[in-house]
């Protein structure tokens, strides 16, 4: 992949992430007012907030996520299989991915019952605070990752770089 | 966020130039520990789970009233 490309998909990468944190926090902030207020109508604002974000902001932020970290890691030398550090961030964002778009549609039902009910306790906020407060989680030991890159090859990539060792030496003696 | 180029894995050298194969030097210790403390987190969700009896199985993605607990 050319320098300039890589940078853009990395920019798209760095902002994608980080962007899809802070909205999580937002998302969890939401949750917590809803669970501490308890009247019918900050709830019905909560989830229709929460609704709202999920759809517009979350989602389209793990997808770019998912899609440039694949890219990039295509696109470079790391390659996608050959650091368990890469490996690993893949298997969480499509993990955190997968289950955003499960556990959406829940949302959306909430958020409709929220609208109809007067009630001031329509359930589901535990959900969201697991379901968020995982997240979060999974996202922060993937930045980690990201920013520490720990070492250790795969076995696959542990076979590649024997391959580019051995095609050097015979280059360099040719 | 892979901004720079890999390194190669360290391995001690023979002085020569031949081209040789290595052993494979195993699975890294951090990700050993890191698939402990995971098998450690899950066991403890499943058991606080199976002990506690708050709603968070597969019940919990549905709202109360789909489940037919009608609300007031």
């Amino acid at each position: 992949m050319k320098l300039g490309l890589r940078k853009l998909v990395l920019t798209v990468h760095l902002t994608s992430s980080v962007g899809w944190i802070g909205a999580v926090i937002a998302y969890l902030s939401l949750v917590v007012a809803a669970m501490t207020k308890q009247d019918a109508q900050t709830l019905r604002f909560a989830w229709f907030a929460m609704e709202q974000t999920g759809w517009s902001v979350i989602a389209p932020l793990a997808l770019a996520s998912f899609v440039s970290g694949l890219v990039i890691s295509v696109g470079t030398r790391w390659g996608l299989f050959q650091h368990y550090w890469v490996l690993l961030s893949l298997v969480l964002t499509l993990f955190a991915t997968v289950v955003l778009f499960l556990h959406l549609p829940t949302v959306n039902t909430y958020a409709s019952l929220a609208a109809e009910t007067p009630s001031a306790s329509i359930g589901g906020l535990g959900g969201e605070l697991f379901h968020a407060g995982v997240g979060l989680l999974v996202l922060i030991v993937i930045q980690l990752l990201n920013v520490y890159k720990p070492h250790g090859l795969t076995p696959y990539g542990w076979r590649k770089q024997q391959e580019h060792r051995i095609t050097r030496v015979e280059y360099g003696h040719s | 966020m892979v901004e720079r180029e890999p390194t190669e894995q360290k391995e001690i050298t023979r002085g020569d130039h031949s081209p040789r194969i290595s052993s494979y030097p195993g699975i890294p210790r951090w990700l050993k520990l890191s698939a402990i403390v995971a098998i450690i987190l899950i066991l403890l969700f499943g058991i606080l789970h199976l002990t506690a009896n708050h709603n968070m199985g597969p019940g919990m993605h549905m709202p109360s009233t789909a489940q037919g607990t009608a609300q007031p």
